[in-house]
Order: C-alpha cells, then structure tokens, then sequence
C-alpha cells in the first residue's frame, strides 16, 4: 500500500506539472491527442453546417421545416464522404507516394482499423434515413 | 476486344448531390475516367429515385471500387512472389553449374583441356534444353505453392488484403440490405450489376 508520505509528494509534484501555461503552448497541447481527425463529430465544425443544412433540406424534400433526421443523416453522410476521402489518402501516402514507409504491414492493419469510422458513419445514417422514409 | 458499359446517355445525380460525387477516393494511379465509366453504369442500372438512393448508390460504387482495388493489389503481389520465386530458381540453377564446371575444369587440366572444354559445350546446350523442357512441364500450382513459400512475408500481406476485402464486402451487402429496406427491386439490380463488375465481366471496368 502507498504510503501517506509517498501520497503527499505525488501531489506535491503533481502541483509542479499542470501543462503549458502560455497561449502558444495551450494552442499547441490543444492538437496533441488529435491523430487523423475521424473521431470528430462533423456538427460540431461550423466549416461544414452550411452543406449539413443544403443536405437536409434536400432529404425534408420540400417541406417547410428541415427535420432533426435529415440533419443527421447529411452530416453522417458528409462524415462518410470525408472519412473515404482520408483512408484513400493515407493510403496513398502509405503504399504509392515515394514518401511510403518501410512498415507496410503494420499501416496496412491501421487502415483496415479505420474502418470502424466509416461502419459507425453509416450506421448513424442509415438510422435517420429509415427515420426519414417512415415520416414520408 | 473490350465491351461498351454504357449505351445509353448517363443520369446524372441531382445537383444538390453532386458535390459528394465530384471528388472519387482514387489512389495511384487510378483513372477517374473508370471511376466515373463505373459510376454511370451502376446508375443507368439502378436509376435511382430519390436522395437517398442516390446515396446507397454512392456507397455500393466505392465499396465495389474498393473491392476490385484489394483484388488488383492482392494479384500483383502474388505474380511478384511468382516472379522472384523463379528468379531465385535461375540463380540457384546457374550457382549450381558455376560449381561443377569449376570441377569438371580441374580434372580437366590434367588430361587434354582443350577436348573437355568442347564436350563440355555441348553438355551445357544438352542439360540447358532439358531443363527448359522440365520448366515448361512444371505444374503451375506448384509453381505457386513455391512462390508463397519463397516470400514468406507475403503472408501477412495477403491476410490483411483478404481482410480488408471481405469487410469492404461486408459494407457493400450492408448498403444494398439497406437499399433493399427502402426499394428492393433496385437493389437486386444493383447487387448484380456489382457483382458482374467486381467479378470482371465487364472488361472495361476491369482494366
């Protein structure tokens, strides 16, 4: 068991450690999990809601309110869009680009993990366009 | 002589979908021309009535993309394990008799040189034409079996091929289960066309 001696300097120590402190250096920690981006929930980028909403009001098909549904299922396809677009790349990066890296096998088995974005994407998708069709 | 996919005019996705169909997911060098050729003809098979079929067409198009990608991928590494494996067999043929004509010359020295060297000649044409014969008459399972042998290292690739191709399968039959839910008819007609696709009936998609 841990000794309230040892407890009490881990928490001194702890006190020494808490981050960067300056603007830069929290701007730059900010990015320090972030590893392709496919995580992210496409809604939350503002970059993205004016084709979320062009998307949706295509899928509400004239109606005078876009609904939550065609909300979902434009930005999951947008998300599907996007994640294609990154595993393709990646994989250009990681087979044919003269940049290619020796460990081809290993990124071979990252790409295929990747995967469960896109399963997940769809997943979401299919959900609100089966919503869609059963409020038609 | 390769077959036409389209006859007739293409349909083109409503404008509001345009943009998700604009940008293909090409890797290499892949054409976007047969992309857009494969696209077409799926669409002229399916002609998709509304948004969301569209874009269950969408999907069954890169997935199909895909799968016939792994396959490409896969086959050319199998041919270049088969085409080291006979490189290696070559070398070590002509390692092989590097070693005994070195021989055969010592003994040589001793008796006449000159007359050893001339039969030796013709032996090497004599064993050069057999040994063409018993390349030709191998059998090529066999040939191949030894190709996976030699690059070992292959294996793992080819797993993780096969891996990758059954799970862009999987996602392609869970987009047509999915199309089948909103228009059955069309999704039995897009499973097959995919699959002639996939399966390399059409030798224009194939290429």
């Amino acid at each position: 068991m841990t000794s309230d001696q040892k407890i009490a300097a881990n928490r001194n120590n702890a006190k020494k450690s808490t981050g960067p402190c300056s603007q830069a250096g929290r701007k730059a920690s900010r990015r320090n999990a972030l590893r392709h981006g496919l995580a992210i929930d496409i809604g939350t980028i503002p970059a993205f809601h004016g084709e979320i909403e062009t998307l949706a009001r295509t899928l509400s098909r004239g109606r005078q309110e876009i609904t939550e549904c065609a909300r979902e299922a434009a930005a999951a396809e947008l998300d599907l869009t996007r994640i294609r677009k990154i595993r393709a790349r990646l994989f250009e990066t990681t087979y044919v680009a003269d940049t290619a890296t020796q460990d081809g096998l290993a990124d071979l088995n990252m790409l295929a993990a990747l995967e469960r974005y896109e399963r997940r994407a769809f997943s979401r998708r299919k959900r609100a366009l089966r919503a869609i069709r059963q409020t038609d | 002589m390769s077959r036409s996919l389209l006859a007739e005019k293409p349909i083109k996705p409503p404008k509001e979908l345009k943009k998700f169909f604009d940008d293909p997911p090409l890797v290499g060098d892949e054409r976007r021309e047969d992309y857009e050729n494969l696209f077409a003809t799926l669409a002229m098979t399916v002609k998709p009535a509304d948004a969301i079929e569209w874009m269950y067409l969408g999907d069954v198009v890169n997935l199909t993309w895909e799968i016939r990608r792994m396959r490409r991928i896969k086959a050319g590494m199998i041919n270049s394990s088969l085409e080291k494996s006979r490189t290696h067999r070559l070398r070590t043929a002509a390692y092989l008799e590097e070693l005994s004509e070195d021989e055969e010359l010592t003994e040589a020295e001793e008796e006449e040189a000159e007359e050893e060297a001339e039969e030796e000649e013709e032996e090497e044409e004599e064993e050069e034409e057999e040994e063409e014969g018993e390349a030709e008459s191998e059998d090529p399972a066999a040939l191949l079996a030894e190709a996976y042998c030699y690059s070992s290292n292959t294996f793992g690739y080819i797993d993780a091929i096969d891996r990758q191709t059954a799970s862009a399968e999987m996602r392609r039959n869970s987009a047509l289960r999915e199309l089948a839910w909103h228009s059955e008819a069309r999704a039995r007609k897009l499973d097959k066309a995919s699959r002639e696709i996939i399966d390399g009936e059409f030798s224009e998609a194939a290429e």
